[in-house]
């Protein structure tokens, strides 16, 4: 290899690494595999199975998503700044690989909340069914002054999307966490 | 871990074969929670039951591989079958483990490898109660209780003559005031009333009363003196033997443990039973027996009066466990909002540069400001609680004197045998009655509060050592013959890091270690030094097992330096001579000298008394680097190990400490990892590891010979990096 090659070669990656190239519907052809996975074709590129990774998930979940690749390195593809601009077909996709990848349930009603032993023992209603977790004394993390995120520890998560929704007695087993 | 639970439904074993795996899931089709989903394996077949009727059946034979993937709050097990995936269940992340171990079973059924994956993992929740055992051994309900009062009692029993004198020491001062009542009467009765009394009778009563109360005061002081003492030599103690017993775990365990949380216990659980032995366990029993004392004596004078006085009792009780609720959550809010304020303030003053650099002072005034109101707020709410709950209560307790004084009057009045000194008695003993109550209110959650520190402190002492001491240890000087026999590991049972390494490396060789990162190197010298045991195969050390080697014995005799030196604060000699506390002062020097680092040493003002760490010199990376290295040649090591020992560090210091290596490794065992391939060139022989094993073995020039070979092909893609970097800096100027 010349040098010119190699500076070009270089060049190329660190390219790559700084560059955000965004997929739009003109370049970018998703399409579902017979798993119901997502795969990825980009100007003639076939990715195979690709994962998308919401880049903010809190603040933003249906926009800036990362395309990866499926293998350990998990090279970014590209970003899809808004899966709006899409076909329905592929919305589809993309957000049930999404719902796939991030299992948040949202909680509705808080039964009860228990401290014994240095844990607290969480009973509550969600949009996914009844469920009982474990928290340590850090799994309630503020995300705005009125939603919360709850991680168990087992690495389960759950979000309070607003306190101001719950009853008076409700807030008063939550806010010994906030 | 449980790999093989109950299956709910009916297995077919002669049409499916012998069950061999059987784990719950809990996240249905449609992303919902469920139960009664199971995967159940044998060695031919996988059957995903959603139901006894509903459930799908599949063949092993046609898949390629099963995986298990962590994803956000969730996972998924998959399969796949001719190059593409499919999903055969989902669980939550609490599950996680389970089906990584399965999957790995499932994958060995596939290449006929039929070995059963046996986690060693425990369950995290209890079997009986469904609390969870996240960071102790047993569950803290079921197990723990008796454990807990078994080990207090253990912790006692070298104070027991302490105990004993405190104990008498709290019945004479229960004696004491219940007496002093008594006597008051009869002073009342004999002298007063009659009006018989004289001046010198007064001057005795004073007296005798003062003395009393004197001799009361003496005896609580000694009491909380002892009962201080008790607790600081307690919890002393404890610290010592929870300080020495984490110092002896294996690192596997220091792992999975968060540092802070060790803390904690060292620290504030063994403080805890301080707490509870200076302020509840010397109070507890005089208030136990001033209380019943007080009660059986009342009853005795007048049981109608004693049912008056006790009017009262419930409600107070009443109150105080109503409120109780309330009391503890203003106060464990006050606390919360209290660390988070501490917290806040550190990050800042930790960040103070990048805030100042930033300009953004204001911003975190703010910030800190809002959190500081958060906690006044709270404050404020529990101080007026206080302020409105502690009258109340008072005046309730003083009604119940005031019912007695009424009842009692009446009774004195009426002339019956109720004189006015059994009356004064008495209203002193329904004070007594009432005062230990909101006390008694609290003792269970101090009770509780001590049996949770109890059982954290339990849990760490209950701990195995997870590396076995051999019976017979080897105590012998180390030649440096290293050799790894079939050695498999793993951090996690489920996930290995090395498998099938075999080598033996000569005394005095150099070996360079090479791989990608992530690939295990560092891991195979954390073997070599023991800071873990291999799951299968053997490390021996001159033909011995590092099993059968006396821990102490052996590490001092190797010699270790890791890419982030750590140097403890104090001086550098101290550093040095850390690893040989022994050490003469030439040694060192020698020692530093071969280090490269003497001449730096001596340029400090301070020499090699110079104080680093926190309060002391900053040394460059460079320079602790060095002082590390002079560490680890100190005790004249057999085995080196160097690990990116050079890899943070600019070319110049990496020169010389290189050059100061190579006359380290000079009759010495060495392991050798760096980023740079160039400075392995010199090993005697290099072990490329891929794909968790040796891939290649060879000096430098051999392994550079191979076509397509692993290490060829590293060393030309960071010879083109270098190549490129050199031209452009050479084409700058110019262009
Ligand atoms: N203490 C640990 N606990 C769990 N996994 C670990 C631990 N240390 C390293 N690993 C994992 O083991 C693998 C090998 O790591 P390591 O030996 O440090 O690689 P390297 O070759 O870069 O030194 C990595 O996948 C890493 O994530
Ligand atoms: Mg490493």
């Amino acid at each position: 290899m010349t040098d010119q090659n190699i500076v070009k070669k270089e060049e190329q990656l660190v390219g790559d690494l700084l560059e955000t190239r965004f997929l739009t519907p003109r370049g970018a052809i998703f399409s579902q595999t017979e798993g119901g996975f997502l795969s990825l074709a980009v100007d003639g590129t076939d990715y195979g199975r690709v994962k998308v990774i919401r880049a903010f998930p809190f603040t933003d979940p249906a926009r800036y998503l990362s395309v990866r690749q499926a293998d350990n390195e998990e090279r970014e593809i590209g970003m899809i700044e808004d899966l709006d601009v899409f076909d329905p077909d592929t919305i589809g996709w993309i957000t049930r690989q999404l719902e796939m990848r991030y299992f948040v349930p949202k909680i509705l009603k808080v039964r009860e909340i228990k401290e014994e032993y240095g844990y607290s023992y969480w009973w509550v209603e969600t949009d996914k069914g009844t469920c009982r977790f474990t928290c340590d004394q850090n799994g309630v993390t503020k995300l705005s002054d009125t939603r919360l995120l709850i991680s168990d520890i087992d690495g389960n998560r759950f979000e309070l999307a607003d306190t101001g929704g719950l009853s008076a007695k409700e807030l008063r087993m939550v806010d010994l966490y906030m | 871990m449980q790999l093989n639970c109950e299956l709910p439904y009916s297995w077919h074993t002669s049409e499916w074969g012998e069950l061999e795996y059987c784990i719950p899931y809990d996240i249905d089709n449609n992303g919902n929670f469920c139960c009664g989903g199971y995967i159940a394996v044998s060695r031919r077949c996988l059957v995903v039951f959603e139901s006894q009727q509903k459930f799908s059946w599949f063949s092993l034979d046609e898949w390629d591989q099963v995986s298990c993937e962590g994803l956000v709050g969730v996972g998924i097990l998959t399969y796949s079958k001719k190059g593409t995936s499919f999903v055969l269940c989902r669980f939550s992340a609490k599950h996680l483990p389970r089906f990584s171990y399965v999957a790995k079973g499932i994958n060995r059924f596939m290449t006929g490898d039929f070995r059963k994956v046996i986690s060693h993992e425990r369950e995290t929740v209890c079997k009986k109660c469904g609390r969870t055992m996240h960071d102790t051994q047993v569950c803290p309900h079921c197990e723990g209780k008796r454990e807990s009062w078994k080990r207090l009692f253990k912790i006692c029993r070298p104070f027991v003559f302490r105990f004993a004198v405190i104990w008498a020491l709290m019945l004479a001062a229960a004696g004491i005031s219940l007496y002093m009542q008594e006597w008051q009467q009869q002073f009342i009765d004999n002298h007063l009333l009659p009006a018989k009394g004289t001046t010198a009778h007064i001057f005795l009563f004073i007296g005798v009363m003062t003395g009393f109360t004197l001799l009361a005061v003496g005896i609580n002081l000694v009491k909380r003196y002892l009962g201080v003492s008790l607790g600081s030599k307690m919890s002393a103690s404890l610290r010592k033997s929870l300080f020495h017993k984490i110092q002896s775990l294996s690192l596997a365990y220091h792992d999975s443990r968060k540092p802070g949380d060790l803390m904690n216990r060292v620290v504030g659980d063994t403080n805890q039973i301080r707490v509870f032995m200076e302020n509840v366990f010397t109070n507890m029993f005089t208030y136990v027996i001033t209380f019943l004392g007080a009660l059986v004596i009342m009853l005795c004078m007048s049981w109608q009066l004693t049912l008056i006085s006790l009017v009262f009792v419930p409600s107070v009780w009443i109150l105080f466990r109503v409120f109780r609720k309330r009391m503890r959550r203003l106060y464990v809010l006050s606390r919360r909002r209290d660390d988070k304020l501490n917290s806040n303030l550190q990050d800042v003053l930790q960040g103070i540069k990048v805030v100042k650099t930033f300009g953004k002072e204001g911003y975190e005034a703010d910030r800190f400001s809002q959190s500081a109101e958060g906690l006044a707020q709270v404050q404020e709410k529990a101080e007026l609680f206080w302020a409105m709950f502690n009258p109340v209560i008072w005046y309730l307790l003083n009604l119940g004197s005031t019912l007695v004084l009424l009842a009692g009057g009446y009774k004195v009045l009426q002339g019956t045998d109720f004189t006015v000194g059994e009356m004064a008695q008495f209203i002193g003993y329904t004070n007594m009655l009432f005062g230990p109550l909101g006390w008694f209110t609290n003792l269970p959650r101090m009770i509780l509060n001590l049996r949770v520190s109890l059982s954290r402190i339990d849990d760490v002492m209950a701990q195995d050592e997870e590396l076995t001491k051999a019976d017979e240890p080897c105590w012998a000087t180390v030649v440096g013959e290293v050799t790894f026999d079939n050695v498999h590991f793993g951090y996690r049972a489920y996930e290995s890091v090395l498998e099938r390494v075999n080598f033996t490396v000569k005394p005095g060789e150099a070996i360079g270690l090479v791989g990608r990162s992530g690939s295990g190197k560092s891991t195979m010298i954390n073997l070599i030094m023991r800071l873990y045991d291999v799951s299968e195969g053997h490390v021996l050390v001159d033909g011995v097992d590092l099993r059968d080697w006396d821990q102490e014995t052996y590490h001092s005799q190797i010699g270790v330096v890791l890419q982030e030196s750590y140097l403890f604060s104090g001086t550098i000699l101290d550093n040095i001579r850390f690893s040989k506390p022994s050490a003469s002062v030439t040694d060192v020097i020698a020692a530093a000298k071969m280090a490269g680092a003497h001449d730096f040493i001596c340029k400090f003002p301070d020499g090699y008394n110079t104080l680093v760490g926190e309060k002391g010199q900053r040394l460059s990376g460079g320079e602790r680097q060095r002082v590390a290295i002079a560490r680890a040649v100190l005790t004249d090591p057999k085995i080196l190990i160097l690990d990116e020992a050079t890899s943070s560090l600019d070319t110049q210091s990496e020169f010389m400490i290189q050059k100061a290596m190579e006359r380290l490794k000079k009759g010495r065992t060495s392991f050798a990892i760096a980023h740079r391939l160039s400075t392995l060139k010199d090993c005697d022989r290099i072990f490329v590891i891929d794909d968790h094993t040796i891939a290649e073995i060879g000096s430098h020039e051999e392994l550079m010979q191979r076509e397509n070979g692993i290490y060829k092909g590293l060393v030309e893609a960071q010879l083109e990096m270098h190549a490129v970097r050199s031209t452009d800096r050479c084409e700058k100027p110019t262009t």
